[in-house]
């Protein structure tokens, strides 16, 4: 088997929706086929199992495999709906220093071999957690939203990606959380101007969607549930990952002020 | 809100905040990338100002100064676009009285003979 692809998820500021993002798009890789691992790297604070609603099957964890209590395949998690796709779990009661850049090459390089798609969600900041997410990763993926904060820290991490080019051969970004009528009233950077400013290709738009904490409630990632704009977003950006060209989503402003809005534009 | 938000766009072309957030992120970012505090920045400006100032008569209000900076390239250009206000003549009566330092002030000297020379 060919050795998969390896994608960090990541953002620097915190909040914007990286483990969201990570468990959204590993389950519309997985529905597409693709033998998916999406793995916590946040190390102390774990939260991608509650998003998969995995958290009651969580045993071993990411810490375990490296320290050497249990095999790789003893911490995998399986997901109830999808056979073909597995979460690595984080360590709750254990620190970002348990473990360091080389276990988790070495850990990686192991997961490559058993999976197509490999995403590792990576914690905010820009210290050891982001060091060791990074490590060993082909490819990053830069989460923002429309915010200038979130923009800055987002700049700050392709300044550092664009550091490991070596290694990471390529980053996207995916602008999150769009609210479309306040883009329509100037209110809110545009997806352009994002673009521009942060000078990056982009992977994908994400509306800003109630839905989201619906889904996060359930413990069911949007991008399974037909008919969502958030998930169409999620599964177009999976689409996008495997190589097929889709257009990007039209983000119009809805109802009726939603359409003046757009005549007065 | 959206409504609130739509008709203060609609009545108030300037209030676009989308726009300043756009141009604050643009200055901020190029000040992060070079790292290089804006507070220092500013101060260069002004003495950058103050030298051409001693040569030429500017509007200090009407320079701008462009930083380009990038990640991906090494390529960073700093620009600056000082409009004279009286075309590009030197201002030969101002250099005696400006320079405290000898070694300067000897400079300017020879600049005025030569500009003395040159018209």
């Amino acid at each position: 088997m060919a050795e998969g692809r390896v994608i960090v998820i990541t953002s620097g500021k915190g909040g914007v929706g990286k483990t969201t993002t990570t468990a959204n798009i590993g389950a519309a890789l997985a529905n597409l086929g693709k033998n998916v691992c999406v793995v916590d790297m946040d190390i102390g604070l774990r939260n991608l199992d509650i998003l998969m609603g995995l958290e009651n099957r969580v045993v071993y964890n990411l810490v375990d495999v490296i320290e050497g209590t249990c095999k790789i395949k003893q911490a995998l998690v399986k997901d109830k709906k999808l056979p073909n796709l597995s979460l690595l779990p984080s360590a709750q009661t254990r620190d970002k220093n348990s473990v360091n850049e080389e276990q988790i090459k070495a850990l990686v390089a192991e997961l490559k071999l058993m999976f197509d798609i490999v995403l590792v969600d990576c914690p905010a900041g820009i210290e050891s957690g982001f060091q060791n997410s990074i490590a060993g990763a082909d490819e990053a993926i830069v989460v923002v939203t429309p915010e200038m904060s979130s923009v800055r820290d987002a700049d700050r991490i392709i300044g550092l990606l664009e550091a490991r080019r070596n290694e990471l051969h390529s980053y996207k970004l995916i602008v999150n959380r769009i609210k479309p009528d306040l883009v329509s009233a100037n209110q809110m950077m545009s997806i352009g101007d994002i673009c521009e400013i942060l000078s990056v290709d982009l992977l994908g738009i994400v509306p800003d969607d109630e839905d989201i904490v619906i889904s996060t409630n359930k413990g069911e990632p949007l991008s399974l549930t037909p008919n969502k704009s958030a998930g169409q977003a999620y599964r177009n950006i999976a689409m996008r990952i495997l190589g097929t060209d889709v257009p990007f989503m039209d983000l119009k402003a809805k109802g009726l002020f939603g359409k003046i809005k757009a005549i007065f534009r | 809100m959206a409504i609130k938000t739509f008709f203060r766009s609609l009545f108030s072309k300037q209030d676009s905040s989308a726009a300043t957030a756009t141009h604050r992120m643009k200055l901020m970012l190029t000040h992060d990338r070079q790292q290089v505090n804006p507070g220092v920045m500013e101060q260069m400006k002004a003495e950058i100002l103050e030298v051409i100032s001693k040569y030429f008569d500017i509007d200090p209000q009407e320079a701008e100064f462009i930083i380009q900076a990038s990640h991906q390239d090494a390529e960073s250009i700093f620009s600056s676009k000082v409009p004279l206000i009286k075309g590009v003549k030197f201002k030969n009566a101002k250099l005696n009285n400006h320079d405290s330092n000898n070694r300067k002030e000897s400079k300017a000297r020879d600049k005025n003979k030569l500009s003395t020379t040159a018209s």
